[in-house]
Formats: C-alpha cells, sequence, structure tokens
C-alpha cells in the first residue's frame, strides 16, 4: 500500500516539474493575529480571478497555483477582518496570513469580495461546521458548555434523550457516529450518566459533522463522523482562562515554546457534584463518590518552513461509587502524534500516529460475591496522508492507514480471600482495520463543482480467541479455534463518495450526492442512553461489517447579500447488517454473547431545512427536520418493519442570540420534537404472585412531544487587551415542561390490585451560573 | 449472576437521579395514565411440579389490559396432563375447588423429565421440563446493609456443585405469609463450585421481629431464563425508552407462562 503511494507520489513530483514551467504556486499558512492560532476553513481569494481560490486544510496550509502575473490575494473567515496582499508572481511565493478579529459584532456585516457564498458553491452536503465562539453563546444544562449539546441542536441530529450528549445522526445508532479528537477516536463521549460530553470547551478549536457524506479520508462509521479539533495553543503570549460553574470549573494555561512557532495548551476541568453529597447529613449519601475530570494537553513544535509537529493527548476519568458496596470507574484516553511536512510548495504531508483506549472497571461486595470487572477496547492507527494542489481547479488527497484494534471482553477477579467469585479471562480479540483511499475535489467550471473520492476498507479479523458456528435456529454447532497469527476472515468494501454542486446563480445552488459507509465495529447497548458498560464487538464469522448507503438531494440559497443560509436537504438512506439482540437477552451472564444477536436492515429518510444567520447583532439558526427511522429484523416485531427508537417525526430547533451592546447579549433556545417510539406493555398477567407485562409490537408507542425553552445572558465584565471576564447565567426550560425522562410500569405499592405508570422528570426550572476569565 | 442488570445499573441510575434530584429540586417523578391499547386476552399457562407436597399444580388464566384491576380470569375447562417421561407415569389432573389444577400423585424426581400437556378450546400447548439436582441450603441470616438507605436483607448460605451449571431462584415469605412477589434468580456462571453467602433482593420491607422464610429453588434453564426477564421487567430501571421484552417461554402452541419443574427448601428466621 505504501509502496503504491511512493511511486503515485513520485509522478506527482514528475508532473509537477514537467507543467509548472510558466505558472508558480502561493502558499502558506493563515494564522490568528491574537494567538496564532491557524485557521482552519479560513479562505484565499485572487481578486482579479473570479473562479479561483483555495480554503485552508486542517493545519491552516494553502498552496495555489495560478499563471504569472500580479495579483491581489485576500485572504478571509467569518468574524475575521479581510486581509489583502499584493504579489507580483513570477517564481513560487510563501506568503503567511495573520487575521484580526472583527472590533465589533455590532456593525451589520460589510458585504465582501470574498467567498461569502462558499456554502452555496462548495460540493459539500450534510456538512455543518460550528465554532467555539458560536457554541459558547447557547444556553446549556448546568452552564456547562457543551459542543455535543449544541450540535444537536442542528438538523438531522438528534439528543438521544433529555440532556443527554449522545446523539443519532440521520436516523442512525448512536454508535454509528465516529468521533474524532484530533484524529483520535473516542469510544464513550459521555460523562456522568450521558449529561455531559467529553469534550471540554476551553480546549475545543472547531468542530465539523459529516451527516454520511463524508470525503474518502474518513471512515469506520455508518451515520456521521464528527471531527473536533483542539486548540493548538498560543505562540504569542502566555495565558490563562477559566471558570467556575455550578458543578465543575475549568483552567487552561497557553503560551508559546518559541514565539510565533511553537506553544503549548493545557486544560483540565473537574466537578465537584461529590462535594454536595459530602454536604448532606444522610450518611448513606455522603459516603457515595461521583465526580469526572478531563485533561487536554497540546504541544505544537515548528522545525522549520516544512515541519511542524504535534502533539495532543486527551485523558478523562468518571468515578462512582456507593459506599463500599459497589464502584465504577471508566474513561478514555487518546493521544495523536502529528508531523506536517511539506514535500514542495504543492505537496502537504501529514503522517499520524494515533492511540485510542476506552476502559471500565466494576468493583462489586455483595455477600460472598466480592469481585472486579474490566473490560478495554483500544487501537492504534497509523496514517499517512498526502495532499496535492496541482492547480486551482483541484485539490487531491490520498493516503492510507491501518489500525490495530484490541478488545479485552470481560477479565474477572475475585476481590477477597472469601469471596464465591471465580477469576477467569477471556482472551483478546484483536484486528488489523485498514484502508486506502483518493480524493478530488475538482472546481470544474465556476458553477459546476465536485468532489469525488473511493476507499477501499479492509478489515481482518484475528485468531487466538474462539470462533462459533450456528446453525439456522441459533444454536451453537461447532467451536473453532485458531492460533493468534493465524487470520479468521477478511472483509474487503469499496466505498465509492461523491458530492457534486451546480450554481444556478451566484447564491442559489443545487446539489447532489452519493456515499458508501462501512463500520466494523459494534456497539450493544441496553438501554437508550448511553452506559458505561455498554459492550463493543468487532466483525467475526457471524458479525458481518454494517453498510450504509445514502442518497442526497439538496437546495443552497443564500439571502440578502449571503447573510442569510438558506440549505434544503432531502436523504434515503439504507442499512444492512443491522444488530438487535432477542428478546430476554442477558450479556452478563451469557457465556456467548453471539448466540443471542439478530441481524437485519434499516432505512432511514426525511428532509432537513436551516436557514442561518451568522454576522450581525442578531446570530443563530432555524432547523426543522422530518424524518423516518425503521428497521427490520427477523425475530423481532413478527419480521415486520418497525420504527427505530430515535424516529422522531418532527423536530424543530431555534437558535438565536442577540448581541445588543458590546457588554450584554443574551440567547434564546427553543426546540420541538415528537417523542421517541417505545415499546409499552399492553396487557398483563399473574405469575408466582407477581405481575408479568405483555409486550406487543416493538416501538408500537410514542413518548409525548418534547419541547423546552432555555435562555442566558452573558455579561463582559471586562474585556481589556489581555484581561476578559463575563458572568452566563440563565435557565434550562425555562417555562417548566415536565417533559417524561420515563415511564415505570409496576404494580402500585399502596394498592396491590391495581398496576400504574409513574413518569420521572428529570429538568424543570434548572438555573445555571458561570464565571469565566481569561488573563 | 445478573448483579449488573439489576442491582447495579439501577443503583448507578436511582443513584444519578438522586443526586440531580438534590441539585435539582424540580426533578419528579408522578404517577400519570398513559392511554395503551387494548388487546385480546391471551392464554396464561403457570405448571409447577415440585419435590415438596406443596406448589404442585397447573394454574390457567387469561392475561388481563393494563388500566385494568389485578383481575385474571381463570380457565377451567382445559383438559391437563402431566407425564413423568422418565418413568412413563401420567396423571390427569383434575380442576380443584380454587379453580387451579392440582397434581396428586406425581411428585418431582431430580433427573426425571416431566411433560405437560394442555388441550384448550381445540388447541394443544406442550412443555417439558428437568428437574434438577438439588442444592444443600445450608442457613439462611441476614444483613444491614447501606446503599442510598440502610435496609435489613436475607442471606442464604449454600455450595455450588462444581460438574454442573446451576440456576436458583429464591422467594421470600414475608412475615404475613405472603410470598413477595419481586422474583430474584441467579446462576452460577461467576461462582462455579464455590461457598457462596447470596444476598437477596427480597422486595419487602424486613424489620425487626419479623419472621421471614425463604424459599430455595433449584430451577432449569428455561425456568431461570424465564424469571430473569421478568425480574428486568420489575428492574424499575430508568430504561429510556428500551424495548421491553417478553419473558422466552418453554410452552409451545403460543401460550404464555412457563413449566417448570423443582426443588424447594425452606428456611426460617426472626430478625432481631
Amino acid at each position: 500500500m505504501f509502496k503504491i503511494n511512493s511511486i503515485f507520489f513520485y509522478c506527482l513530483l514528475c508532473y509537477n516539474t514537467t507543467f509548472s514551467q510558466s505558472k508558480f504556486t502561493i502558499s502558506g499558512t493563515i494564522k490568528d493575529t491574537k494567538t496564532g492560532e491557524s485557521m482552519i476553513g479560513a479562505t484565499v481569494r485572487i481578486k482579479e480571478l473570479t473562479n479561483v481560490g483555495v480554503s485552508c486544510n486542517e493545519y491552516g496550509f494553502y498552496s495555489l497555483t495560478i499563471q504569472q502575473g500580479s495579483y491581489t490575494i485576500l485572504a478571509s473567515m467569518i468574524g475575521y477582518e479581510t486581509k489583502e496582499s499584493k504579489v507580483v508572481l513570477t517564481s513560487n511565493q510563501k506568503i503567511n496570513f495573520q487575521l484580526v478579529e472583527e472590533s465589533s459584532m455590532l456593525n451589520e456585516v460589510v458585504v465582501k469580495a470574498t467567498a461569502a457564498n462558499e456554502n452555496v458553491s462548495n460540493p459539500a452536503m450534510g456538512f455543518e461546521k460550528l465554532n467555539i465562539k458560536e457554541i459558547n453563546q447557547v444556553p446549556v444544562l448546568l452552564g456547562e458548555r457543551d459542543p455535543l449539546k449544541v450540535m444537536q441542536l442542528l438538523p438531522g441530529i438528534k439528543s438521544a434523550g433529555e440532556g443527554n450528549s449522545g446523539f443519532n445522526v440521520r436516523g442512525g445508532n448512536i454508535d454509528q457516529n465516529l468521533i474524532l479528537l484530533d484524529e483520535a477516536p473516542v469510544y464513550n463521549a459521555s460523562h456522568l450518566l450521558g449529561f455531559f460530553s467529553t469534550f471540554n470547551a476551553d480546549a475545543i478549536k472547531d468542530l465539523s459533522i459529516y451527516k454520511g457524506n463524508s470525503p474518502a479520508q474518513y471512515g469506520g462509521r455508518l451515520s456521521s463522523v464528527l471531527d473536533i479539533k483542539m486548540n493548538d495553543g498560543n505562540n504569542q503570549d502566555f495565558r490563562m482562562g477559566g471558570g467556575i460553574g455550578l458543578i465543575a470549573s475549568h483552567l487552561s494555561i497557553e503560551g508559546p515554546i518559541q514565539k510565533n512557532k511553537s506553544s503549548f495548551l493545557i486544560t483540565g476541568r473537574r466537578t465537584y457534584a461529590d462535594a454536595f453529597l459530602k454536604l448532606s447529613n444522610n450518611e448513606n449519601l455522603n459516603k457515595n463518590t461521583l465526580y469526572f475530570y478531563d485533561l487536554n494537553v497540546k504541544l505544537n513544535y515548528t522545525f522549520s518552513d516544512k515541519d511542524r509537529l504535534y502533539l495532543s493527548g486527551y485523558f478523562g476519568r468518571d468515578k462512582f461509587g456507593i459506599n463500599d458496596l459497589f464502584g465504577i470507574d471508566w474513561g478514555n484516553t487518546t493521544s495523536t502524534l502529528r508531523w506536517n511536512h511539506l514535500f514542495s510548495e504543492k505537496i502537504f504531508s501529514n503522517t499520524s500516529l494515533i492511540y485510542s483506549k476506552y476502559n471500565y472497571q466494576v468493583n462489586v461486595a455483595n455477600g460472598s460475591n466480592q469481585f472486579q470487572l474490566s473490560s478495554d477496547i483500544q487501537n492504534i492507527n497509523l496514517k499517512q496522508e498526502f495532499s496535492f494542489f496541482p492547480n486551482p481547479q483541484n485539490s487531491i488527497r490520498f493516503g492510507a492507514n491501518v489500525i490495530h484494534h484490541t478488545l479485552t471482553p470481560r477479565i474477572r477477579q475475585s476481590t477477597a480471600e472469601n469471596s464465591s467469585v471465580n477469576t477467569t479471562t477471556e482472551p483478546n480479540k484483536t484486528a488489523y482495520e485498514s484502508a486506502i483511499y483518493a480524493t478530488n475535489k475538482w472546481n470544474s467550471t465556476e458553477k459546476f463543482n465536485i468532489e469525488y473520492g473511493l476507499r477501499l476498507s479492509a478489515f481482518t479479523v484475528m485468531g487466538g480467541s474462539d470462533f462459533y458456528e450456528y446453525d439456522e435456529q441459533g444454536n451453537l454447532t461447532n467451536t473453532i479455534k485458531y492460533g493468534s497469527n493465524e487470520i479468521v476472515k477478511t472483509y474487503f468494501k469499496l466505498e465509492p463518495r461523491i458530492s457534486a454542486s451546480y450554481l444556478l446563480n451566484p447564491s442559489l445552488s443545487l446539489k447532489v450526492a452519493y456515499s458508501r459507509n462501512t463500520q466494523h465495529l459494534h456497539l450493544l447497548s441496553s438501554s437508550n442512553a448511553a452506559s458505561p458498560t455498554d459492550r463493543w464487538l468487532m466483525n467475526t464469522n457471524n458479525i458481518k461489517p454494517e453498510v450504509a448507503d445514502q442518497i442526497s438531494l439538496g437546495l443552497f440559497k443564500n439571502l440578502k447579500n449571503n447573510a442569510y443560509e438558506f440549505s434544503s436537504e432531502i436523504y434515503y438512506k439504507s442499512m444492512q447488517n443491522q444488530l438487535d439482540y432477542k428478546d430476554g437477552a442477558d450479556f452478563i451472564l451469557s457465556e456467548n454473547i453471539e448466540s443471542q444477536l439478530l441481524f437485519g436492515r434499516g432505512r432511514a429518510y426525511g428532509a432537513e431545512f436551516l436557514l442561518k444567520k451568522k454576522s450581525g447583532s442578531l446570530t443563530g439558526w432555524l432547523g426543522y427536520t422530518i424524518s423516518r427511522s425503521e428497521r427490520q429484523i427477523d425475530g423481532i416485531n413478527n419480521g415486520e418493519w418497525y420504527a427505530a427508537k430515535q424516529d422522531r417525526t418532527h423536530d424543530i430547533s431555534i437558535v438565536s442570540t442577540y448581541q445588543f451592546s458590546k457588554k450584554w447579549s443574551i440567547s434564546a433556545t427553543w426546540v420541538y420534537n415528537t417523542g421517541n417510539a417505545v415499546t409499552f406493555p399492553t396487557a398483563k398477567y399473574r405469575i408466582d404472585g407477581g405481575i408479568a407485562f405483555l409486550y406487543s409490537e416493538r416501538n408500537g408507542y410514542r413518548m409525548p412531544n418534547y419541547h423546552r425553552l432555555d435562555l442566558g445572558a452573558t455579561v463582559n465584565l471586562s474585556k481589556k487587551v489581555n484581561r476578559e471576564s463575563n458572568l452566563s447565567f440563565g435557565f434550562y426550560n425555562t417555562y417548566g415542561r415536565s417533559n417524561p425522562y420515563v415511564y415505570n410500569f409496576g404494580q402500585s405499592i399502596d394498592n396491590p390490585d391495581i398496576t400504574e405508570v409513574s413518569q420521572v422528570t428529570l429538568f424543570k426550572y434548572v438555573p445555571y451560573i458561570t464565571y469565566n476569565f481569561k488573563f | 449472576m445478573n448483579i449488573f442488570n439489576k442491582s447495579t445499573i439501577t443503583s448507578i441510575k436511582s443513584i444519578g437521579v438522586i443526586i440531580l434530584l438534590a441539585v435539582n429540586l424540580s426533578s419528579c417523578i408522578e404517577t400519570v395514565e398513559l392511554n395503551l391499547r387494548s388487546i385480546e386476552p391471551q392464554l396464561v399457562i403457570e405448571g409447577k411440579i415440585t419435590d415438596d407436597s406443596t406448589q404442585n399444580e397447573v394454574k390457567i388464566t387469561l392475561t388481563q389490559d393494563f388500566q385494568q384491576r389485578n383481575e385474571f380470569p381463570l380457565i377451567t375447562t382445559a383438559q391437563v396432563n402431566i407425564t413423568d417421561v422418565t418413568t412413563g407415569e401420567n396423571e390427569e389432573l383434575d380442576l380443584s375447588f380454587l379453580e387451579v389444577y392440582p397434581i396428586k400423585k406425581l411428585r418431582g424426581i431430580s433427573g426425571h423429565t416431566y411433560k405437560l400437556t394442555v388441550k384448550y378450546n381445540g388447541k394443544t400447548y406442550e412443555a417439558t421440563s428437568t428437574m434438577p439436582q438439588k442444592v444443600v441450603f445450608q442457613a439462611l441470616k441476614y444483613q444491614s446493609i447501606s446503599r442510598i438507605d440502610t435496609k435489613t436483607k436475607m442471606v442464604v448460605i449454600y455450595k455450588d456443585p462444581k460438574d454442573q451449571i446451576n440456576y436458583y431462584r429464591w422467594a421470600t415469605i414475608g412475615n404475613d405469609g405472603i410470598r413477595s412477589r419481586a422474583f430474584f434468580v441467579r446462576n452460577d456462571v461467576f461462582n462455579n463450585g464455590n461457598q457462596v453467602e447470596q444476598v437477596i433482593d427480597s422486595g419487602i420491607d424486613i424489620n425487626s421481629g419479623d419472621k421471614i422464610s425463604i424459599e430455595m429453588q433449584c430451577i432449569d434453564k428455561a425456568t431461570f431464563e424465564y424469571f430473569l426477564t421478568l425480574v428486568k421487567q420489575q428492574g424499575q430501571g430508568l430504561n429510556n425508552g428500551a424495548a421491553g421484552s417478553n419473558p422466552p417461554t418453554n410452552i409451545s402452541g403460543g401460550a404464555l407462562g412457563y413449566f417448570g419443574a423443582y426443588t424447594v427448601e425452606t428456611k426460617a428466621i426472626t430478625i432481631l
């Protein structure tokens, strides 16, 4: 694979030298003046050539090859003042830009000569990008700024439950989202029963989400790719920032290692819900443990104009305990080492070595059952990618990677001498997931843009543990043993991706896209809300890769000189090899999980509408989604199609921020959606004195419609050159709508002759206040 | 052992909710009415044969809509038959004045397989169950356990046999002589072959002065799986929309319920 790459790469170099006599390349980086942070997605345009422009890659690098001549180069980014640079191009030139933040948001936006219609002309579909400033304005539960919660307010992305950071994209399951933090996958992105995400807003630069139409460099999950980039750290000055909130505090330190060149960033966050427990005079409560913390670290070092090294790391942990009887702790560790190298002005290379691990540990002391259970999943990924900018019309990306997966299913250890629990281990499961890909973004004419690519993925299941064969009834017929270096099976999947846009006029375009995604890791979840002990499974001889094909059509229109962006997309997605478990399945007791599984297919379709205002004193968006998501699995619901639990017909969100002075801004969010599909009992019967429930059709009922208004305000207390502080406060669920979190069915405690339903409501009128500072 | 399924996961979630309740006084739990559909009543068969002189009976009832009172119509016109497949002995069951079908002649013997046949309304329902070996119920004690609040819990002591997979069910009989409606089952996946002290979730408040009996049953795999699902149904966990599921029945022909052959041993203790 690497060999093919290097041959291809050599060809590119030849091509480069042969055809560039009369053309020259301008390349460089775009950075924020104040912090030195590279600006992802900033655009570079040539005033004199209307159809020529590029955007910076994820490291803030751009490269543009044009005919020799005199030009005015414009570098721009929303929220920043556009910079101009005049150049007489007679040789290859390196031009770095530093952009200054717009001084006031009060002035109506000055319409720029630059590509403010990027969203219209870009062929990308099902794509949204949020920067951290947008995220920080939105009022949230308990004041904990949370990128994932804000993202859930976009069309097509639905929260997995009240206050939950888990999400479903276009009818997909929670585990079908690839969540990347500086390229490293995060297996379990939630803290504290899912109410908070693992992403500390202090450490995050921006986040992009691809709703099933990701370019070919991404792969491994069916529904979406959520690509989160950490800040690099300020390479101009030492800065310290932090915040004190109701449930957590956070602190960050950043600064230059070498001014203008290299920097570091360290952020930390810890909750103190357990401090509230300690205050309780209930002895049983105050002996409990419940907290989480996050630590993000990033270093970058510039060796030369051509070489830059990045090291990023994340470490987070949740701890929970009930006296000495029960304890669980879980968390993710990720680290990424990246090396950027410029082979020439036109060829940008990035080499990444990525590690990610999720593990949990449960301690139980109950009677003589004293033991610890632990499980982890980890991977090491080596990735090489080249970006090649042959001319302004094409930007090509190609690369390859190999991931080594290790899954430690469950180790059970006796923790006391008189414990009745036997210590056992299940052998590790290992696999290689490799991919080779190439993609080209081609601006073929002023009106027609296309991005097309191909990804070939291979998943190699390695031996070392037992594999099983079953008959048609699901009975075990054969156990096969493989040596740890033997290959059990390799799945190859070809994944084409294409998206195109056609501009009808400079502010109106039609787009179309098709993509295929495959998924080789699967999460078995016993409930809708994320649980730390949910089990990951890999492909085996029985579990086949999940495959999704998605086709979408879109209409993109900008209004009032690009001040408003409107888009509408319709999509249809079909999914194969979807997993669910049999009625009455049990994953703790059964030695053999595969025998508890059922396989089937899914389909999801819908229409999404988004109207966005990105600048001015009033900013925000209005989103509406109408959609369906269904499954058909033999053995569930008599083999008939049924609504997936995340199926919600209507979904509306309004997000707005109004900056009415330099000091004050207010924000409001309103959401409304159809209730989730749920299974309720339809009848009951008596068994041995107790009551048993009879469930009929799967997900045949609906939770009530959900709606909620959140209000927030931010007041800037001081904003001097090097000193900022603000106070945010607000209310979650301001009008106190009683949205049911869950219904419980049971015999009435007071009257055993009847059964009753109790409704649990979690959050009504939840206030918050947070103080943030930076100096 | 399904330590996760009920106790721990419920604990994680209930503690979580308690903390939320503490931090945020606006959370609440209230009784509500839901508009649940009504369905055609279905047949429920509960057949039990034990090595004891009690509980040997077959009870046939119908399901009831959720909103209705817990009154389940009894079926009194079925033809019910039990066979000891191992010996070939057969018994036709007659309806008793309590409107159930008691097993009078046959008694459960460990290792023997029993077959239940019910004929009703032109349909035949069949199930078999093999009575497991009896595991000695060595002792019963109790202890005080503090989770969110402090509760007295019963503890059963037994030695699990190593050479077989064992399935257990414990029923609590309260001070008033009434069986607790909470189900509790375990298998020996975690502790095969060991001396075990098992804490029981009885589902009732146990106070000093109470005389509590625990009935230990050695059940077969099908009965275990049946009750394990009922335990989950009773879990009251914050399942948040997770699909509820029906217990897998060992009765063919489309009836609900189960048929189980099991051993019984009871011990009682007065709480001081």
